[in-house]
């Protein structure tokens, strides 16, 4: 790559990549991203290469970053006529060649095919994609992550060209506030008002970081984007570095992902020799370079202020704020730290304009940044939806739209199962149920209905979830992962635990419910940081709205997700016909029957393990909890 | 100088003063574990709670041992609220460490109730982090830690082990607020119990008296390069 000296080369450099990019050649695009490679995607590209190269053919294979449908990978994408297949095996890629690229013809064992049987040809007709608005994740699917040339061919880079040749610090700044951008990473906070603190402040050298730690465990968007378009995120912390006025930035990344490091690292290396990284960045004597640091992995080191602490080589603690981070961040020096997703809108905030960016999403933020949220957010969509993966969305979407449209409705539904709740924002963020799932979908509201946007996750929950095990469970992972420091979140957690533990064992008691408010209040007014201060939300919202389900399982032991082991009982009614096949598949023994009889369950041997329920096809395995147990088994 | 309003009184505030400082000058008390002039705030008991706002917004809770005043800032030290927050603070730490006098009567002094709603736990450390604060901090030895995360949070040398870094100099145990780390000593030994640490006396060549551990004499001497004569002899002796 030639090095470019001045933003005017920089364009001649971009432009000359976009006129060189043919939309109309054919491509294939391969997932290439962690999820379908762990499916078998690398032999799958191979077999592309050198099938291709043997029979000569003039195809490009493109190894891209995430599509953000894994469940569904190794997935390929035939350009220009955007067909889609999913589950593709090295094994298909002669009969693709052959059928598909050479004469158009559809090879439907590789079609993808909703919980209706329903088939989609295009990956823009798919449901799954078809209610998208991809923006970042708008390359990710097109571009070979580490070819610098794919990037600029789409335009990448026009940005910081933009920014350098034609801006000052302060109106980047001004643009970004405008533009209404709040940070992806949790909070909120209007990313460009950040920018300005940390500009103002004090103090050099300044920093700017990007958090790349996404310690929710269900959470993969920032994976996908570093790893899928990593120029992306560089592109918006140059830009980022350059309005604050900051020579230093750090990309803090969670060691359990070699393929964002490497690709990052390759990044940046390209991104060097482009000249656009390093000293005097294309002649304007603006400099600035990006370090990777790798990070441990506690959740609790993707809070900003123990993310510092982490880089500085401390134990990963929050800070007491303030000060701020603008103001005293990495070695006392005035930091800006953003999500991943938040520095990947950047480029595109600059390139589409204020105008573009706040036509999509909620509210006004002409007068205050916090009126409203803008552009789109990227969400984990996981649990009992029949499609689950990345999605990106415009703020503003109603939970239905997501869970139904995009996610194809509750799994199972055809077995009777319905939707429950959804817990947005990861571990700490709070259960929403079904009469908000027309609710709009952006920080404030969210907030408002007790949980938040948190890390992006999505959990969908069906009628055989239990919320007080809910509740349980994620207290148990928080109370792990609390860095322990202050008295709320650490002592407060440890009795939530204990008292939900109880709970789940049918050992609660009638003043439980107020202790856990008055514990989940303390947390919230008192801890330290955010860890603490949302750490209650599973129990608040969970009582707040499932407050039956809890008073169920003190009063009468009754678990209404029939999921609390100790409050269950598997029972076998007369609609057994005798089929044996609840018998044959029980691991212990405990269902005993000759065929075509009646059989019966000894709950001696029974582990509750639910095989029996559905290995059954006749429905004649219940569960039962509380009364039942007292009418039905006598117990 | 900055004023604020505590408790409905304007007082001025030197720049770069917590609220607690403020307070301890002017003769209003808020209760404190954590917190030592000595060493850097962290904020981590949580009881030295107020409740606050800048220029009439909305009213937070925070930790006055951390928090610099700012301009146009009020301050409520006894509230409703803290109050209520602050009792369960303290319910909490005495639920974990049920026979401290010293947290006995501050939950006595704050009204907190007498019997934990909780399952009373037998440990004696409040995990305020002081000891450790104060070993880096004002000793330099930095022979303690934090060790582990969460609800397995402990206090004590590097994986739980005796220190090998500590001198014995007992500044911890000065600084504990619950005092749970005794120093034991006798004419040979001293031992700081909690950590294990045991280690041989120096004896003064002119008095005989037991005044500071060997290893301590050895670190004093790496530390600040002296001769190995000055530690021959007590301080006392010296004089
Ligand atoms: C317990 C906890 C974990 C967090 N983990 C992350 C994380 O993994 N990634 C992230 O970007 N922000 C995380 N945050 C939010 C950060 O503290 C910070 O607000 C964010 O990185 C700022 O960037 P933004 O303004 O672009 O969102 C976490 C916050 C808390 C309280
Ligand atoms: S709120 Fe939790 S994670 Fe945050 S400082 Fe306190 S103990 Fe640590
Ligand atoms: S729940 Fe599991 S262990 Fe119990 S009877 Fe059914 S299959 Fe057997
Ligand atoms: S006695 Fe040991 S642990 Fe305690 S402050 Fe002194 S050196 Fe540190
Ligand atoms: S030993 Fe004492 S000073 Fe150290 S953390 Fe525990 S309570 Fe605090
Ligand atoms: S890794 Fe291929 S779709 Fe996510
Ligand atoms: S004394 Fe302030 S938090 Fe402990």
């Amino acid at each position: 790559m030639e090095k470019a000296t001045t933003p005017q080369a920089l364009l001649e450099i971009i432009e000359k990549h976009e006129k060189a990019r043919d939309p109309k050649a054919v491509r294939v695009s391969v997932c290439g991203g962690t999820g379908c490679k762990a499916s078998g995607a690398t032999p799958l590209i191979e077999a592309f290469r050198s099938e291709i190269a043997t029979r000569k053919l003039d195809i490009e294979v493109i190894s891209t970053g995430c599509h953000g449908f894994c469940e569904r990978g190794p997935l390929v994408v035939l350009h220009p006529s955007g067909v889609f297949y999913q589950k593709v095996k090295p094994k298909d890629v002669g009969e693709i060649l052959d059928k598909t690229l050479a004469k158009g013809e559809i090879i439907p064992r590789l079609q993808y095919r909703d919980e209706n049987r329903q088939v989609y040809e295009k990956e823009k007709d798919v449901p799954f994609y078809k209610h998208q608005e991809r923006i970042v994740f708008a390359m990710n699917g097109h571009i070979d992550p580490t070819r610098l040339d794919h990037y600029l061919s789409m335009g990448g880079y026009r940005a910081l060209a933009k920014v350098l040749s034609t801006r000052t610090p302060e109106e980047v700044i001004d643009e970004v506030i405008r533009s209404g951008l709040r940070g992806r990473g949790g909070a909120g906070f209007p990313a460009g008002m950040k920018w300005k603190y940390t500009r103002v402040a004090t103090g050099t050298p300044k920093y700017v970081i990007c958090n790349a730690d996404e310690g929710d465990p269900g959470a993969f968007m920032d994976r996908s984007i570093l790893e899928g378009n990593p120029h992306l995120v560089l592109e918006g912390m140059i830009i980022g570095a350059f309005a604050i006025g900051s020579g230093e930035g750090y990309v803090y990344v969670r060691n359990e992902y070699p393929l964002a490091i490497e690709n990052l690292q390759l990044a940046i290396s390209q991104a060097r020799e482009l000249g656009i990284l390093g000293e005097n960045i294309l002649g304007t004597g603006f400099s600035f370079d990006v370090k990777i640091n790798r990070g441990g992995g506690a959740f609790v080191c993707g809070e900003a202020t123990a993310l510092v602490n982490s880089i500085e080589g401390k134990r990963g603690m929050p800070r007491t704020r303030p000060p701020r981070l603008a103001e005293k961040g990495l070695y006392g020096k005035p930091t800006n730290i953003n999500n991943v997703e938040t520095w990947a809108n950047v480029p595109y905030i600059i390139n589409r304009g204020v105008e573009w960016f706040t036509s999509i999403g909620t509210g006004d933020v002409s007068k205050n940044p916090w009126g409203g949220s803008k552009g789109t957010k990227i969400f984990s969509l996981v649990g009992k939806v029949n499609n689950t993966g990345l999605v990106e969305v415009p703020m503003g979407i109603s939970l239905r739209k997501i869970v139904f449209d995009i996610g194809g409705g509750i799994k199972d539904s055809k077995k009777g199962r319905t939707f429950k709740a959804v817990q947005t924002g990861g571990p700490s963020g709070g259960c929403i149920p079904a009469q908000y799932l027309d609710h709009p979908v952006d920080f404030d509201e969210l907030s408002k209905l007790g949980s938040m946007m948190g890390s992006g996750g999505m959990i969908v929950m069906d009628d055989h979830t239990c919320m007080v095990e809910v509740a349980r469970y994620f207290v148990d992972f928080l109370k792990e992962e609390s860095c322990g420091k202050c008295t709320p979140c650490r002592e407060g957690l440890r009795r939530m635990s204990e008292i939900l533990n109880r709970m789940v064992r049918g050992e609660g008691r009638h003043e439980d419910l107020e202790l856990l408010e008055d514990l989940g209040s303390l947390m919230e007014n008192a801890s330290v940081c955010g860890l603490g201060e949302s750490a209650a939300n599973p129990v608040l919202s969970t009582i707040k709205y499932f407050k039956s389900e809890y008073e169920h399982h003190i009063e009468s032991g009754l678990c209404d997700g029939r999921q609390c082991i100790d409050l269950i009982r598997y029972h076998i009614s007369d609609a057994c016909t005798g089929c044996t096949i609840c018998a044959k598949k029980c691991p212990t023994g405990a269902i005993t029957g000759e065929n075509k009889q009646l059989h019966k369950l000894d709950q001696a041997k029974c582990v509750r393990c639910g095989v029996c329920y559905d290995a059954c096809n006749f429905n004649a395995v219940s569960i039962l909890s509380g009364a039942e147990i007292r009418e039905k088994l006598g117990e | 100088m900055v004023e604020i309003l505590l408790n409905g009184q304007k007082y001025e505030a030197r720049a770069g003063e917590t609220i607690l400082e403020v307070a301890q000058r002017v003769g209003i008390d808020i209760p404190t574990l954590c917190h030592s002039p000595a060493v850097k705030p962290t904020g981590s008991c949580r009881v030295c709670l107020v409740e606050f706002s800048v220029r009439g917004g909305s009213k937070k809770l925070t930790s006055s041992c951390t928090y610099v005043v700012e301009p146009n800032m009020s301050v409520e030290t006894h509230s409703e609220r803290v109050l209520k927050h602050r009792r369960t603070v303290l319910e909490l730490l005495q639920a974990r460490v049920p026979d401290s006098p010293e947290l006995k009567k501050m939950a006595k002094d704050n009204d907190v109730r007498l019997e934990p709603r909780f399952p009373v736990m037998k440990e004696d450390c409040i995990l305020c982090g002081l000891c450790v604060r104060v070993c880096d901090e004002v000793v330099g030895a930095k022979a303690i830690e934090l060790n582990d995360r969460g609800t397995k949070l402990t206090v004590g040398g590097p994986f739980m082990e005796s220190p090998e870094d500590c001198i014995g100099c007992g500044a911890c145990v000065y600084v504990c607020p619950v005092n749970c780390i005794k120093m034991e000593q006798t004419a040979e030994t001293r031992k700081i119990v909690k950590w294990d640490r045991e280690l041989p006396m120096r004896k003064c060549e002119t008095c005989g008296y037991p005044f500071m551990p060997n290893f301590q004499v050895l670190r004093f001497k790496k530390w600040a390069d002296m001769s190995g004569d000055f530690f021959k002899i007590c301080p006392d002796c010296r004089k």
